[in-house]
């Protein structure tokens, strides 16, 4: 089948320090198809970072393989290609722009895979208009919000030209609006842009917004599903330290307590959905 | 006390000064600085004023920035003056001593000319450099400059790397220590009173949480430019190419005839003796 | 059961240069003694410098701030009183670990004040307890710990000088929902067996809710709003207009109110919303 990504009975742990322990992976196998959209959800410590950092060879699996497009992130000769294909971007927004000018910043790959100067400008240009940053293009880092920096740090990653982009708890330093801007951006990038987008988080909310969840705990996976299968499963997710979006939590509840028999196998994933399926009953 | 470092800085605008080649820019900061050093009389003095003036005007900047930039070394200038006002040594008579002190003319003149030349100095190469030069060009053209270094094996790019990320992080870094500051303010830390040991024992806890904060950064840095393909100057390729103009170039003639009419000006017979 | 009163405070950046850039303006408030206080607003809005105001990092550029009934800048010489009464635990509070071990680096602020022996052993330990921190991870370097736990070394360091007033700027940013929940439900614990006044900053709306007691409102550098979690919550326009949401399952019943349906929409919790629909079910059965 058409799998970008591919992880074949990966183990991964960190070297001696027990301050990473938890972090490890065991024995994971998933594949990722290109143009969708993964959610991989759980808590902090539960292996879902160092699963991001294997899947474009910052990190190497001790034991399985993992496959980018078909190539071995242990081939060393392939880094490039496999780092061109899948891009990552980080949690804190300032650790990751490396230039005191926004569109020298997102010039920065392209000048390292040794793109001819022309079209490197209109990578950058292209890029930035994606994202929607285009105005702040002369504008310095420190001068934006965080939402602004991290649309930054996408387009530095769209300027390599990638068909994935793995983003690695990229909202969990933000605001709501700076987070909305990039779940915006997300699935714009998504949909419109055909990029296969992998979203590790442990906002409930943005999984939701997903094709697929996967759950992992303890560098296992435990669930992996549509959204509204996922989420139908509530006592494992409390049970590993996660929850529920509030209003997928309220159809659930009214579904168990009996008194709305309606409910039976439904699940709300977003406010607008929990508000027509109440709709329809109580009407 | 942190707001006021200005390391570098830069203030943008659309001056000559500010559209000239940064590699040309450095050049001629250098040659001016060196030209400085051969003024020798009252004229060539009159004329390194008159010319640094005329830097001035053509930056665009105002005087007020530019006497705001030069207070931090108005003690060197102090210092300077009185050291060889009182200090230089002569043949002449004096023009007057009191208690261990004695000042003759020559001090007087070499106190004015020691200040002067360092304000031109100092005006001079911020106007040319920092203040209108952006730290990222800046860096760039001193990676230009030195790139046949490459050949001997010299890692030039690599500096030039880790300068300009240094000058993007000095923000983000002040920003941290006034946070770990204010965090420790909180927990009854006291910076300002007490002996020298005792302060300097105080900054301890605002120095270690800095260090660790500066080492997670720059690792996840690391990984960041990694992930963006990094692989050190070899092959890279640039989105903003320097082209050398035909201003830099008049730029460069202009800077020539100031040097060469500074040398002439010290065969101009003056009645001073320095 | 210390009450803060602000009166007429204005703050500005930079004053008097051209670079000024003012955070607060003319604020009135007065913060309950003895309750949570939830203080919203958009980013930039001002709520971080109205924090520091509270405990004398920043003074105010005009007004004044009354603890009790005591002017806290009456003697500025003296502010470091008012930051051992007012504990004030930052953004990522974990950055400012310095210490070899976990008893020492909650010890740091105890020890500026001045205590010792038996006393200091004693507020260290029982901070360490509010935050749940095992006797075991007091000898452990703080560095070797998870971020989670850092966390709550951090604030522990703040609850050992036993301040009467704590202030917490997003004391749960960034940790996954367990860890939320375990460090908001400790502060609750902790200030509601010692009675506390409690001020938290946190964009969460759905932690307010649960948490907080009355909610301050900030817009663009002014007070918006002042009043009890209820009274706040109700006026759902001005808290949009303050560019805030409200908790999504108080969303889910103004849409369905939208819809022309007749129901409460006074629920800030799951468990109120689950309340009033499953009443609503039996009284119509």
């Amino acid at each position: 089948m058409n799998v970008i990504l591919e992880a074949q009975n990966v183990v991964f742990a960190y070297e001696n320090e027990d301050v990473e322990a938890r972090n490890a992976v065991e024995n994971v196998s998933l594949s990722i198809e290109r143009g969708s959209f993964v959610a991989i959800l759980g808590q902090n410590g539960s292996g879902k970072s160092t699963l991001a950092k294997l899947f474009n060879g910052i990190l190497l699996p001790l034991e399985g393989k993992i496959l980018v497009d078909g190539m071995d992130t242990t081939h060393e000769d392939q880094l490039i290609n496999i780092r061109k294909r899948v891009g990552m971007v980080f949690q804190n927004p300032d650790n990751q722009l490396v230039a005191t000018v926004v569109e020298e910043d997102v010039a920065f790959a392209p000048e390292n895979l040794g793109v001819p100067t022309n079209e490197i400008r209109l990578r950058v240009d292209k890029a930035l208009d994606v994202v929607g940053m285009r105005e702040y293009a002369h504008h310095a880092p420190h001068q934006l919000s965080g939402g602004q920096k991290q649309r930054v740090a996408i387009a530095g990653i769209l300027a390599m030209g990638p068909e994935c982009i793995i983003f690695d708890e990229s909202t969990a330093m933000l605001d709501p609006r700076g987070r909305e801007e990039i779940m915006e951006t997300i699935r714009h990038l998504n949909r419109v842009e055909q990029k296969t987008i992998v979203l590790i988080t442990h906002y409930m909310e943005e999984a939701a917004l997903a094709d697929r969840v996967v759950v992992i705990h303890d560098g296992t996976i435990r669930l992996d599903g549509k959204p509204e299968e996922v989420f139908r499963h509530q006592n494992e997710l409390y049970s590993i330290g996660l929850s529920l979006p509030q209003a997928t939590d309220l159809i659930a509840r009214l579904e168990e307590s009996g008194l709305y028999p309606e409910l039976q196998g439904k699940t709300a994933l977003t406010e607008e959905e929990a508000a027509v399926l109440l709709e329809s009953i109580l009407k | 006390m942190l707001k006021d470092i200005t390391l570098g800085q830069y203030f943008p605008g659309k001056s000559p000064l500010h559209t000239m080649d940064p590699r040309m820019k450095l050049l001629l900061t250098i040659f001016y600085i060196v030209i400085l050093f051969f003024a020798k009389s009252v004229y060539a003095f009159a004329w390194m004023l008159l010319s640094t003036f005329v830097l001035i005007l053509c930056s665009g900047l105002s005087f007020k920035l530019l006497i705001k930039g030069v207070k931090p070394i108005f003690f060197i200038l102090l210092f300077t003056g009185v050291i060889n006002l009182f200090f230089t040594k002569d043949t002449q008579d004096p023009l007057f001593s009191f208690w261990i002190f004695t000042v003759y003319p020559k001090g007087v003149y070499t106190a004015i000319f020691m200040i002067v030349r360092i304000l031109c100095l100092v005006l001079g190469s911020s106007l040319l450099l920092t203040y209108t030069t952006t730290p990222r060009a800046l860096t760039d053209a001193i990676e230009r400059l030195l790139s046949p270094l490459n050949l001997l094996n010299i890692p030039v790019y690599d500096f030039a790397m880790m300068m300009s990320l240094a000058l993007r992080f000095i923000p983000t870094l002040l920003e941290d220590t006034v946070k770990i500051m204010n965090a420790q303010k909180a927990r009854g830390a006291d910076f300002e009173s007490g002996s020298l040991i005792k302060r300097a024992k105080a900054l301890l806890p605002v120095l270690i949480p800095l260090l660790v904060t500066a080492f997670r950064r720059s690792n996840d840095l690391a990984v960041a430019m990694e992930c963006r393909c990094y692989m050190g100057g070899k092959g890279r390729t640039r989105m903003k190419q320097l082209r050398l103009h035909a201003s830099d170039l008049l730029a460069a003639l202009l800077f020539l005839a100031f040097g060469a009419a500074l040398f002439s000006c010290n065969y101009i017979p003056t009645g001073i003796r320095l | 059961m210390i009450s803060i009163t602000l009166e007429h405070v204005s703050y500005a950046y930079s004053p008097n240069t051209p670079l000024e850039k003012e955070a607060l303006r003319d604020v009135s408030v007065t913060i309950t003694g003895g309750k949570i206080t939830g203080l919203i607003g958009h980013t930039g809005s001002g709520k971080s410098t109205f924090a520091q105001m509270l405990n004398g990092l920043l003074r105010p550029t005009s007004g004044k701030i009354f603890l009790g009934n005591q002017d806290i800048w009456a003697e500025p010489k003296k502010i470091s009183q008012i930051r051992y009464r007012v504990g004030m635990v930052f953004q990522y509070p974990e950055h400012q670990l310095f210490e070899e071990t976990v008893y020492k680096d909650i010890a740091y602020g105890p020890i500026n004040m001045g205590k010792q022996g038996k006393e200091l052993d004693f507020l260290i330990r029982s901070a360490a307890e509010f935050v749940g921190l095992s006797e075991e991870l007091l000898d452990k370097s703080p560095f070797e710990l998870s971020g989670g736990q850092q966390r709550r070394v951090a604030i522990a360091g703040v609850l050992a000088m036993d301040p009467e007033v704590l202030v917490l700027d997003e004391p749960a940013a960034g940790l996954d929902p367990r860890g939320r929940d375990e460090i908001l439900g400790n502060i609750r614990t902790y200030q509601q067996t010692k009675s506390k006044t409690v001020i938290l900053i946190s964009h969460s709306m759905e932690d307010m809710a649960r948490y907080s007691d009355e909610l301050i409102v900030l817009k663009d550098s002014t007070l918006l709003l002042k009043g009890s979690l209820k009274e706040v919550f109700q006026q759902a326009d001005i808290i949009k207009d303050a560019g805030l949401r409200l908790p999504q399952v108080t969303r889910v019943m103004l849409a369905l109110k939208k819809k022309g349906l007749d129901v409460d929409t006074s629920v800030y919790t799951v468990e109120d919303a689950f309340k009033r629909l499953t009443d609503r079910r039996r009284s119509s059965c």
